[in-house]
């Protein structure tokens, strides 16, 4: 149920993260939309003009799911949640083209 | 959700028995709470307990949370909600006041001392709320309801 439930609200809800305006974005991203089915973040301008579109890597199996996107308050990280893969993925946005960066954290691996 | 020091990541996806809070430095897992659900969590602005607020939509909960140095969370004593499935979750930015929106298009109203939180009040806007986007911006509210749409958003700038 909860499931099912989450990748409706998902398909219906493309994973918006607005970004206010701040120096330390490199090319001053406004906006992170996740595509839940493609696995995939994209970085907008302004203008919504495409700044990258990064695809996060995929689980050990079946597909990625990319339901969320957060943005720390400094807008230098951005922290992706992966639902099939029960992982978070984090952006550096503080560079160009924003990429992954560090280590992600995969909580099945939880003791 | 990033706490507003950007040190601690909560992370819930709505499925039974899920809530973590992450060092976001160090990348780990500090807590992980499998006693209760979270549909949505949301950070009490201004308040000297640090208290977190998740909606827990099995139950018709709200879970009162600490978040601690080093990003341990810590379980207080659940709130009654006074409609049923609450999904959403807006504090107001003076951290004495949040709102809570559930299913069965019912808005409660949560009155929040240090560390005490219950409900004061609470109204029925109607409709169906499955999805309603809570957005919390002053002191005082307007409700903005467009009953036709799936998606209500509720904006609190002045009433």
């Amino acid at each position: 149920m909860y499931f099912r439930e989450a990748l409706s609200r998902a398909f219906f809800l493309a994973t918006l993260s607005l970004v206010a305006s701040s120096a330390l974005f490199a090319q001053k991203a406004q906006l992170l939309v996740t595509d839940t089915s493609a696995g995939t973040v994209t970085v907008f301008d302004p203008g919504l003009g495409v700044i990258a579109t990064i695809t996060l890597p995929p689980p050990a199996s079946g597909a990625l799911n990319t339901i969320a996107v957060a943005v720390n308050p400094s807008k230098t990280l951005a922290a992706v949640s992966n639902f099939n893969a029960n992982r978070i993925d984090f952006l550096d946005l503080t560079v160009t083209s924003p990429v992954l960066t560090g280590t992600s954290v995969n909580w099945l691996t939880v003791s | 959700m990033f706490s507003p020091d950007g040190a601690c990541l909560l992370v819930s996806d709505g499925r039974p028995s899920f809530l973590l809070s992450v060092d976001v430095a160090n990348r780990t897992v500090v807590t992980s709470l499998s006693s209760l659900q979270a549909q949505a969590v949301e950070f009490v602005p201004n308040n000297a307990n640090n208290i977190i607020l998740a909606a827990d939509l099995t139950n018709n909960e709200i879970h009162v949370l600490t978040l601690s140095a080093g990003c341990a969370l810590t379980e207080g004593t659940p709130v009654a909600t006074p409609g049923t499935g609450p999904r959403n979750i807006a504090a107001l930015p003076n951290g004495q006041i949040a709102l809570v929106a559930h299913n069965d298009g019912t808005i409660g109203v949560l009155s929040i001392n240090g560390s005490s939180v219950s409900f004061s009040t609470s109204f029925i806007i109607g409709g169906n709320t499955a999805s309603a986007a809570l957005r919390a911006q002053g002191l005082f509210c307007r409700t903005a309801a467009r009953p036709m749409l799936t998606s209500v958003a509720l904006e609190m700038s002045s009433c």
